[in-house]
């Protein structure tokens, strides 16, 4: 291996003065030591400092004799590979490896450490050793917060920017174990979690979010879907300022939880408008209402059906404290006080002294959703007691229950076969008091079947206005006799009002473990077109808390006429439903856990 | 810096960072808000924009102390309120969040504030503490004096070692580092290894003693006893030996002793240096986490409220 060892000293205003000695050997050795190849003086040197040697692959190492070690390129070591351009520092002496130069396998410049901070550029010393010693360099503050000012962006801005276009990204960003990577998706700009009633549309954020940036949610965006969902007014006769209606956004609150899709539990949205009604609708007929339920609820107001005679029932509401007004003509004759007489009604078939007692649920069944009762038919509820029978010569014939012409086709039918003329015993007072029973059969006596001109059609007839005004019929229900054909008689179909508070929800089943009568005080009524219902004085004696909110029992959507958007209408779709119904119920269960998990 | 900036205009900072705090939790404990608690509501509006006005003049400091000109508040009023404020955001930015947490940029912008929140409370800490620690362990010098005492130490206790022999003079070498004066930092390495050279000094002295007590031709007679080996081997060892001794200089243990006190003075100057370096170190590296998360936060913060209102 041949050596050179080459002294430069350099001084700016001199030429550069050298002075080399050439080895041919295998290693080169460093020290204090006569015996060495280098000798350097100088107290910081040891006696035999590092030694240069070179491997089978031909790479120079140096090796410190002492345990000192050798400083190369600014920091210590025992052992190393050195190549060109490495500096090593020996007491006062730089030591630059240099093996350009192809005559030799090394050449090792040695400057002296002044003439070295002298010539500093000229050896570009400074950037191998002297930038590593500078004082302070590690402290880089001001990177430091370039690195977290980008760092965020890229990760907070950028990341979910991108994974809106690249939906396998965003996938992967969303499953992540990690809850960082899981914050780097689009979804992390989400206020809070989607309802599972909205999951399919849980990654279409322009499903909704379709208007310009910055805007809240419009309704028209609501239906798209819900095209069927009623309006809170009737846009025939109330005209309010659109402004002045709630958007949908302002009761169905997306983004929060299941729970708050729809709030029920509040009235300020209620209260907003009906606390000055007249403001929003001049001509509003209802009062208006500062606070919940106990403190300003107006008194009730019944629907009170009329005008059943013309078959276009009229409906006025009317105040619960005025009894004058408070009447129902329903067209049938029926008291709920002697029906519900202590003393009892009597039995169809027994004997005179045997009566029963009934009770509310003897007539009155709830309906299959425990909302209201069933309503009452004669077959079922009334004609166990109450026969239709007409002519006492044949107790056992009943007139058919139903239209009036009906029960003259049936007369005339009857009467065919019955001779002219023909008297018939009275039935005596004792056979007579075995049918103490309401409706009364009519004795054909009192007809003059006598008389010569006398056709069985009249006598139907005559017959018929007797079953009408004195007979059955009559007891039970009113008769319309507009002249005095009889074919021009009607009964009056009796006709009952569902609720009489149709703007409030309510269910008997919720309510059963209180008495009828202590809402419906029937044992006093004596007529039936009786209101039988109390006032808002007998709710509040349980719904007096706070929890008593406007939507306890109203509803907003409740206008059957119209839709939200103003359309009328149609009949109900259930595309909604059914869209709701194709959620498959593991699909629902694994959204529900993950949003669980997070 | 000192203590003022705790307790600058008789508290004033604290007692408005207190009031801003209180109001906030009796505000949120009255509010009853459309669906749970959040920042969605009027009051969740309020906070956050309270908050996110506070954490953007918060930032402001770090311009507003470079500014050397006199401004209406000193840079120490800015400090306090700074420090109070900033405690107070702690606060007011959960009650903005309602307590409801997710991995999402929101809660990122909210850990990332309490995060420079704490490096800014480390940063109280060792403002009021380290100080007094660092004139303490320096006691009148410094660390230029040290620095400059180490340098002189290494010139003349390598001189001392090249007197007394070559294998001391390697130990004393091993013991200088050239970095010393360049160092930003003395680490407890290099005090290790300084202490090691101690030691190798301290073997070196019992050994040179234990030599010149031991009486050779008895201990020769001895090991010729007890030995197989032949004389003449024995005499080569035993004369290389007499020759080591005859070479060391009389005087080496009291120069070797001499050593010792420069090593262990030295040793106190890295300690010192090191403490004070230690001490410094805690002033500044606060800071680095400090600068880098607020300025993270505010960013997230940003993006925080443009996502919040593009939806």
């Amino acid at each position: 291996m041949k050596f050179l060892i080459k002294h430069l000293s350099h001084d700016t205003n001199l030429q550069d003065s050298e002075d080399s000695r050439s080895f041919d050997q295998d290693t080169l050795r460093i020290g204090r030591n006569i015996d060495n190849d280098l000798i350097i003086q100088g107290i910081n040197c040891a006696q035999n400092h590092c030694v240069i040697s070179r491997d089978k692959a031909k790479k120079l190492h140096i090796k410190s004799l002492s345990s000192s070690g050798i400083l190369i390129n600014g920091s210590v070591k025992q052992e190393s590979v050195i190549k060109s351009g490495d500096i090593i520092k020996v007491a006062n002496v730089y030591l630059r490896i240099n093996q350009l130069d192809s005559g030799y396998d090394l050449i090792l410049e040695v400057i002296d450490e002044n003439q070295a901070n002298a010539g500093i550029e000229k050896l570009k010393l400074k950037r191998n050793v002297f930038q590593r010693l500078r004082p302070g360099s590690t402290f880089k503050l001001r990177r430091l917060s370039w690195v977290a000012v980008c760092l965020s962006l890229v990760l907070f801005f950028l990341i979910p920017l991108v994974s809106i276009y690249v939906p396998s990204l965003n996938n992967f960003l969303e499953n992540s174990y990690f809850p960082l990577l899981r914050a780097t998706s689009v979804r992390s700009w989400s206020i809070g979690p989607i309802s599972r009633y909205h999951i399919k549309i849980a990654d279409k954020c322009d499903a909704c979010h379709s208007e310009e940036a910055f805007d809240p949610i419009p309704d028209k965006a609501c239906e798209t879907c819900h095209t069927d969902i009623k309006n809170h007014l009737n846009r025939d006769k109330i005209n309010t300022e659109e402004s002045r209606l709630p958007s949908c956004e302002t009761c169905h609150k997306e983004h929060i939880a299941d729970q708050y899709l729809i709030l029920s539990n509040r009235d300020e949205q209620c209260i907003d408008c009906h606390a000055d009604i007249k403001d929003v609708y001049k001509n509003a007929e209802i009062e208006n209402v500062h606070h919940r339920f106990k403190k300003s609820h107006p008194e009730f107001k019944a629907s009170i059906t009329s005008n059943f005679e013309e078959d276009s029932p009229v409906v006025t509401r009317v105040n619960i404290d005025d009894k004058d007004k408070l009447k129902e003509h329903s067209g049938l004759k029926f008291s709920h006080k002697d029906h519900l007489s202590k003393l009892g009604v009597l039995e169809p078939q027994g004997k005179s002294a045997v009566t029963t007692n009934l009770e509310c649920w003897s007539c009155h069944k709830q309906d299959s959703n425990g909302a209201y009762m069933q309503p009452i038919k004669f077959e079922e509820h009334c004609h166990r007691c109450h026969k239709t029978t007409f002519d006492e010569l044949s107790p056992d014939n009943e007139l058919p229950h139903g239209k009036a012409d009906k029960i003259l086709s049936y007369l005339q039918g009857f009467y065919k076969n019955s001779p002219k003329g023909t008297r018939i015993e009275v039935v005596d007072d004792q056979e007579k008091s075995k049918r103490q029973l309401p409706g009364k059969a009519i004795s054909r006596g009192a007809l003059d079947f006598d008389a010569e001109k006398l056709t069985l059609d009249q006598y139907s007839k005559q017959m018929g206005k007797l079953v009408f005004e004195k007979g059955v019929c009559s007891e039970c229900h009113e008769v319309l006799k507009p002249n005095d054909d009889f074919a021009s008689w009607k009964i009056i179909k009796p006709r009952f009002s569902k609720t009489w508070y149709p703007k409030a929800k309510f269910k008997h089943k919720s309510h059963q473990t209180f008495e009828c009568l202590s809402c419906h005080a029937v044992d006093k009524s004596e007529l039936s077109e009786d209101v039988n219902i109390q006032g808002k004085k007998n709710c509040i004696e349980c719904h007096r808390s706070e929890d008593s909110t406007c939507l306890k029992c109203h509803t907003f959507h409740s206008e059957p006429h119209f839709t939200m958007n103003g359309k009328p209408l149609t009949p109900k779709k259930e595309e909604v439903k059914a869209w709701h119904n194709q959620l498959l119920v593991n699909e629902v269960e694994a959204f529900t856990k993950n949003v669980k998990t997070r | 810096m000192n203590r003022s900036f705790i307790n600058k205009d008789n508290f004033r900072y604290l007692k408005a960072a207190g009031i801003l705090s209180g109001l906030s939790i009796i505000l949120y404990v009255l509010h009853q808000p459309v669906g749970p608690p959040s920042g969605a509501s009027w009051l969740g509006y309020t906070l956050g924009t309270v908050a996110a006005l506070i954490m953007v003049w918060l930032a402001w400091f770090g311009v507003r102390k470079r500014r050397y000109q006199n401004t209406k508040l000193s840079l120490n009023t800015w400090l306090s309120a700074h420090v109070y404020l900033g405690l107070s955001l702690l606060v007011i930015a959960t009650l903005h969040c309602g307590f409801q947490f997710d991995a999402n940029v929101h809660t990122v912008a909210y850990i990332l504030m309490v995060f420079t929140i704490v490096s800014g409370i480390f940063g109280v800490y060792y403002y009021l503490t380290v100080p007094a620690l660092l004139v303490k362990n320096m006691k009148g010098t410094n660390p230029e004096s040290l620095r400059q005492r180490l340098r002189d130490i290494d010139m003349v206790a390598l001189s001392l070692a090249h007197e007394i022999d070559s294998q001391v003079h390697e130990v004393i070498l091993y013991s200088i580092d050239h970095r010393y004066e360049s160092k930003a930092r003395i680490t407890m390495k290099d005090v290790r290894k300084l202490r090691s050279v101690g030691a190798q000094l301290l073997s070196i002295r019992e050994v040179s003693k234990a030599r010149s007590s031991e009486k050779t031709p008895k201990t020769f007679k001895k090991k010729l006893m007890e030995s197989a080996l032949s004389i003449n081997e024995l005499y080569r060892l035993e004369l290389s030996k007499i020759l080591i001794d005859l070479s060391f200089d009389r005087l080496s243990g009291d120069k070797l002793n001499n050593l010792l006190d420069f090593v262990n003075e030295k040793e106190n100057c890295l300690l010192k240096l090191n403490l004070d370096s230690r001490y410094k170190n805690q002033l500044k590296t606060w800071l680095l986490f400090h600068v880098p998360l607020s300025l993270a936060a505010i960013i997230s913060l940003v993006i925080h409220i443009v996502t919040v209102f593009y939806y």
